[in-house]
């Protein structure tokens, strides 16, 4: 029998995921300047798909994944009265500590859990040479991390 | 019409005002999620099994409320063949926001853009939303330790609030008497089915291995009907338990292993692979003592 998390490995364009995010961004209290160079910024993750290097596709996708979700918590805060975060990070320490439009807090294992599965996983890839990610599967991890933590502040925060 | 048209026809209708997704990547979601400033529209199609067992329907819809922003417009659609085929979906006009004919274009590109503050948008309330997010983060964080491989008990202790608490108990009140007993309720069809201090455990009953996704479905509604009462399309949750579902034979995906493990937390059901008899009732230990601590006992 095989333990929950093994299975065989999936090709994904991401193309579902990148359209729900798109979808819950569309329909946010975030400007609508924002609101396209958020989108556009998703929409690169599905363009990447036809980088051949894949070492370098899964980089670029890391890349602009985590820009659209910087801008988009960013962005979403300083609507809602914060002060401009300048690196994700602080965007989740900002959201832990603050009560948002929902009238709640992001708790601290929520913070926690974001910062160890999105800020330290890419900060390895962006800041270390010779790091790559290793999988398609790492990505689709990384991405629903992510979106994760994106429903999360526009839903519950 | 097959439902590959349908999904397609009614994303033609939204394309011109809204960014839209088919089938957004949402384990029991809605089948369209369409956004366009201050509305999030969320369609739902009734699928061959919702058809058969409208309860089905009604989880998914609950699960969506709970998900989704608050200020989601949940919108019925049906063709004509499937209302006669099953005429109770006429009645899921009470629980979603509106409800239309793909058969009706006119009809069909109104309803779904019309703006949100033409529509009585009764909102779930906030602390009952608060609540069931409370039980839903322990169980997903409980979910993805066994699946990365960590046994560790939970560290994470909660109490709810006094607001919370009250938000409970005008569930309650929502909620029909014969609702209120857990043992009574229990989704024996499912499997082995035992209830311990306040902890639902379900045994998988068919060791076939298969998709996970596919395995948790009627295990998600099951709970989801253990747990919650919907009025108005507003789930109220009518019990102060959760449910641990060992499963045997099953993988998840590599590509996204959490996906179901969220729609699953929110329906009160955390999971775990089949393991020793010792490992199982520490779950339930942790479990337990989790529901007593947030509820302050």
């Amino acid at each position: 029998m095989s333990p929950l998390g093994s299975g065989r490995p999936q090709v994904s364009s991401h193309r579902k995921r990148i359209d729900a995010l798109k979808a819950l961004i569309a329909a946010s209290t975030i400007q609508a300047a924002d609101k396209s160079t958020i989108s556009a910024e998703f929409e690169e993750v599905q363009s990447c798909a036809r980088v051949r290097n894949t070492p370098r596709r899964w980089l670029l996708q890391v890349l602009h994944s985590t820009r659209a979700l910087d801008t988009a918590l960013a962005v979403y805060i300083l609507t809602h009265g914060g002060r401009d975060p300048r690196i994700l990070g602080q965007a989740l320490i900002y959201v832990r500590d603050n009560t948002g439009p929902n009238g709640n807090n992001l708790p601290e294992s929520w913070r926690s859990t974001y910062q160890t599965n999105i800020v330290n996983g890419r900060n390895r890839y962006m800041h270390q040479a010779g790091h790559f990610p290793g999988n398609s599967t790492e990505i689709a991890t990384l991405l629903k991390w992510m979106e994760r933590c994106l429903t999360h502040v526009l839903t519950r925060w | 019409m097959h439902r590959n048209e349908i999904l397609g026809t009614i994303a033609r209708e939204l394309s011109d005002d809204f960014t839209v997704a088919v089938n957004p990547d949402l384990f029991e979601g809605p089948d369209v999620l369409a956004g366009r400033s201050g509305d999030l529209v969320a369609v739902f199609v009734p699928k061959q099994a919702e058809r058969q067992n409208l309860k089905r329907l009604r989880a998914r819809l609950g699960l969506s409320r709970l998900a989704l922003p608050k200020h989601t417009r949940c919108v019925l659609a049906y063709t004509e063949g499937m209302l006669e085929r099953a005429p109770k979906l006429s009645s899921a006009h009470q629980d979603f926001h509106q409800i239309v004919s793909i058969e009706s274009p006119a009809n069909l590109r109104a309803t779904l853009t019309d703006r949100p503050e033409n529509i009585n948008m009764k909102e779930i309330p906030a602390q009952a939303r608060a609540l069931v997010w409370e039980r839903a983060d322990f169980l997903f964080m409980l979910s993805c330790r066994y699946l990365q491989g960590s046994a560790a008990g939970e560290k994470r202790h909660i109490k709810l609030s006094a607001q919370q608490v009250d938000s409970f108990a005008l569930s309650l009140k929502y909620s029909h008497p014969d609702l209120w007993s857990l043992e009574q309720r229990l989704p024996r069809s499912l499997g082995d089915v035992e209830l311990k201090d306040s902890v639902v455990i379900i045994r998988e009953k068919n060791a076939t291995p298969r998709p996970l996704s596919n395995l948790l479905k009627p295990y998600v509604a099951a709970n989801f009907w253990l747990n919650f009462n919907m009025d108005g399309g507003i789930p109220y949750l009518i019990t102060w338990s959760a449910s641990v579902l060992i499963t045997g034979g099953t993988s998840a995906s590599s590509l996204d292993p959490l996906k179901p493990f969220g729609a699953a937390a929110l329906a009160g059901l955390t999971i775990i692979p089949e393991t020793e008899a010792s490992a199982v009732q520490s779950t339930v230990d942790i479990v337990s003592s989790w529901l007593r601590k947030a509820a302050g006992e």
